[in-house]
């Protein structure tokens, strides 16, 4: 039967062809678009690292000295009068805590970062995005230890002047398991001379929902009476409602001399600002894959009716000695599927050269563009079932005798 | 006449196919004039930017020097005038200095918003054709006073004033008081100022050490005189970068020219950085790809369609050319009704994107913070869409239709008209 099918598909190799290379070209686009797609959006199979509910975050400003309600006599009370605005805040009602942070705070796109020496060593180099924060941190944002220690032990570590680092997949492969150097020394002379001690390792704290990185990240104490910094607070459950409004017509929570507290935000909201592009550039890509499906449904079925409709009388004498609904449709369906397979292996022949360069930019292993390949296939193949259905449900459906009648 | 009787009875007879053939064209129109018009959104010239095809932007600078070297989007202002000032073929200039992210705009008695702010000088207001609700903007000596100057947008005024008549009053802007001198209508947010809800009178003129004279907060805007041609004041710019690095020489200091000033289409296009030479090539090709792309699928379709279909005509054609019918007649016949298939399903797709773009775009097209790079809002066109559609973009898909047509029915066409009578009537048998 199979050779059968692919002899009665060499008759009709001039319009086949034109369905190989339609079929190619669109299983190209899709397989592009997934494989876009997948770069896109793996991020969102990995743990966030953090927690944004009831987060919110709050810029530090300070009045111009040009302006006239600048009070000069407090111009030199600056880290003093952060402090006091922090206090205020700590001991508010609807909070639950507060810390002041220096590129803490995750969907800000900060790659603030270097490396740290770690025990005294050249060659034990890890490499992160740096964020600074007080011991509170832990409890605002949820962090967790990949030890098992608890909130408390980790809020201790901080308050110690300890450091946590985070997994780091580029780091292991290299050292291999990192667990091995907590309590080790960590330096960047850059930074500091006499470096920090690695307290734990704890979840990658991510700076969006859909990045993949697969660099480390270093959770540093922050001096708050030295250290620039925004703040970054958690408000209490329950709470949340009119937080925003209470918190603006507040004035003793923030304005403080020549200080004051801007652009309240819920970390929630920002994140869902700074995913407006990503998942509008995804919705994008997946309209045009629909819509190109949809062209190659209308195409099958365009191309098959007439040739279903010719092949009437074949269909009707194929069930006239005993061939079953089932079998003529395995064989319909068959032929579409065929087609299919060559436009992929025409597909696979023309990528194949470029394969390690592609592989190389969006680094990922070829294996990962093989089960891409194989959902596009998947779902023309779809498409390929859907379009055929219906012209050979109607050619099945006409009576033997009706259809032979005019031969 | 009989012509297209006969057409319009082979497509009332063969309704399931011409009802395909009509949806593949009507869906390859639409999504290629959606995209065409959403592209255009981004370049479109409407108030207060009326001038845009005529402005280009100094915006961007690239410094080598022995102790450092970097770049950045801003320009120390008494380098930009160097750079930019005096230009021939220039109608008039204008310094503007974004302010890095999100400003508290505020009165003493009202509420308390948060916007993005920008200074800009006398001559922004000459530039750009912003419709006053209430006062009028800051002239010349306003500009370079020491006092503060601001125009606010109405949506600002609504909501720290209640209301849109707050010339005169006073708008305290990051802490600083500043006097409303106007209240302009809001922009169409995809404008390239069209987030800007603030603008504050010019005060970026000096650089502290940091920028080391070169860095700043300036950009320079050129509205140019007309036919006069951009690459003529990027010729001009060009040479006041060589006599400032010859000037330098001695210090080892040295500027990167890259193709400065920037015309709208090489911005709209955002292929430029501080540190790289706009391209429009890239840009250029990935829509010619994306358009290729969208013709050449549906034509094969439908190529594919028009051959079936006609192999079920095919003892038809060949009784006609039996009974005389020349070569070219056939072609010209199959060539007007696959025609007058493209231009139904044309009109079908021209009409669905316009309803995709006035009642779906927010789905698809957002504002971004230039500074925070974040999605502000969704963005609906709805109130600029017939800026976006005129004759050409009809007439751009009359032409798609055409060309979805060579392309689908050349070869069908041209194999049908080398049938054989004999044949074609004989294999019918």
């Amino acid at each position: 039967m199979k050779r059968a099918l692919l002899q009665e598909m060499t008759h009709e190799w001039r319009i086949n062809i034109w369905l190989v290379v339609e079929l190619a070209v669109v299983s190209l686009a899709i397989w592009a678009i997934l494989t876009l797609l997948w770069v896109q959006c793996q991020g969102l199979f990995y743990p966030l690292g953090f927690n944004p509910e009831r987060v919110y975050t709050i810029d530090v400003k300070n009045i111009p000295e040009s302006s006239p309600y600048f009070l000069s006599e407090y111009k030199d009370s600056y880290y003093q009068d952060r402090k006091e605005l922090i206090r205020r805040l700590r001991n508010n009602p609807n909070i639950e805590a507060v810390s002041l942070h220096s590129n803490f705070a995750p969907y800000e796109y900060n790659y603030m970062g270097n490396g740290l020496f770690i025990d005294g060593k050249d060659s034990i180099f890890y490499t992160g995005n740096f964020r600074y924060a007080e011991p509170d941190i832990i409890d605002i944002m949820e962090i967790r230890s990949l030890t098992g220690k608890n909130h408390r032990q980790l809020r201790k570590m901080l308050s110690e002047g300890k450091i946590l680092i985070s997994q780091h997949e580029n780091f292991e492969n290299r050292m291999g398991d990192i667990e091995k150097f907590i309590g080790k020394e960590a330096s960047n002379e850059g930074i500091r001379e006499n470096g920090w001690v690695i307290g734990d390792v704890v979840e990658r704290v991510r700076r969006s929902n859909y990045e993949y990185n697969p660099e480390g990240v270093v959770i540093f104490p922050i001096d708050v009476d030295k250290d620039w910094g925004n703040i970054i607070l958690k408000v209490k459950p329950g709470k949340e409602k009119n937080f925003i409004e209470d918190f603006n017509s507040d004035r003793s929570l923030s304005h403080l001399r020549n200080i004051y507290l801007s652009n309240l935000k819920s970390l929630v909201k920002k994140g869902e600002s700074i995913h407006r592009e990503i998942e509008i550039n995804i919705r994008l890509m997946v309209s045009i894959s629909f819509f190109l499906l949809i062209t190659i449904f209308l195409g099958l079925l365009g191309s098959f009716w007439f040739r279903v409709q010719q092949r009437i009388s074949e269909i009707a004498i194929r069930k006239t000695y005993g061939a079953s609904n089932k079998d003529l449709f395995r064989r319909i369906i068959g032929e579409g599927l065929i087609l299919l397979l060559a436009g992929l292996v025409l597909v696979s022949v023309c990528i194949w050269p470029f394969i390690r360069e592609i592989t190389d930019t969006i680094n990922e292993a070829w294996w990962t563009l093989l089960i891409l390949e194989g959902i596009a296939a998947g779902m023309i193949a779809l498409c390929i079932v859907l379009s055929l259905w219906y012209p050979s449900w109607r050619a099945m459906k006409i009576e033997p005798a009706i259809a032979v009648k005019e031969e | 006449m009989n012509y297209i009787k006969q057409i319009i009875y082979e497509l009332r007879n063969q309704k399931m196919m011409t009802w395909v053939s009509i949806s593949g064209t009507a869906l390859a129109i639409f999504l290629i004039m959606a995209i065409f018009m959403a592209d255009r959104l981004l370049g479109i010239s409407i108030p207060p930017d009326s001038n845009r095809q005529k402005i280009m932007k100094g915006q961007a600078i690239d410094f080598q020097s022995e102790k450092s070297s970097g770049s950045g989007m801003g320009i120390d202002y008494n380098l930009a005038k160097q750079l930019y000032s005096g230009l021939d073929g220039v109608k008039l200039i204008s310094y503007v200095a974004r302010k890095w992210g999100n400003s508290d705009a505020g009165s003493s008695d009202g509420n308390i918003t948060s916007v993005q702010a920008m200074e800009v000088d006398d001559s922004y207001w000459k530039m750009y054709d912003y419709q006053f609700l209430s006062g009028k903007p800051f002239d010349k000596a306003e500009s370079e006073s020491a006092q503060n100057f601001v125009v606010i947008t109405e949506s600002v005024a609504r909501k720290v004033f209640g209301e849109v008549n707050v010339s005169g009053r006073q708008l305290d802007v990051d802490n600083i008081p500043y006097f409303i001198k106007g209240v302009v209508k809001d922009s169409f947010p995809l404008l390239p100022d069209g987030t800007i809800e603030v603008f504050l009178n010019f005060k970026s003129f000096d650089t502290d050490g940091f920028g080391e004279g070169i860095f700043g907060a300036t950009n320079v805007r050129l509205l140019l005189q007309d036919g006069i041609d951009p690459s003529y004041i990027k010729q001009q710019v060009e040479k006041r970068y060589d006599d400032f690095n010859r000037s330098q020489e001695e210090n080892n200091n040295r500027l990167i020219y890259h193709y400065q000033p920037y015309t709208s289409e090489e911005l709209a296009a955002g292929s430029f950085g501080s540190n790289n030479d706009p391209s429009l090539e890239i840009k250029t090709r990935l829509k010619a790809l994306v358009f290729a792309l969208l013709l050449i699928l549906p034509a094969i379709n439908l190529s594919s369609m028009t051959r079936s279909r006609l192999r079920t005509r095919i003892s038809e054609i060949g009784v006609r050319r039996a009974f005389g019918a020349k070569k070219n007649n056939i072609i010209f016949q199959i060539f007007t009704e696959n025609l007058l298939i493209s231009f139904i399903g044309g009109i079908i797709g021209l009409g669905l994107s316009l309803i995709f773009l006035a009642f779906l775009s927010g789905y698809f097209i957002a504002v971004n913070d230039p500074t925070t790079f974040a999605a502000i809002a969704p963005v609906s066109v709805r109130p600029v869409i017939w800026h976006v559609f005129d004759f050409s973009v009809f007439f751009i898909a009359l032409g798609a239709c055409f060309i979805l047509n060579i392309l689908s029915a050349t070869i069908p066409a041209w194999k049908a008209s080398l049938v054989r009578p004999a044949i074609a009537i004989s294999k019918t048998r």
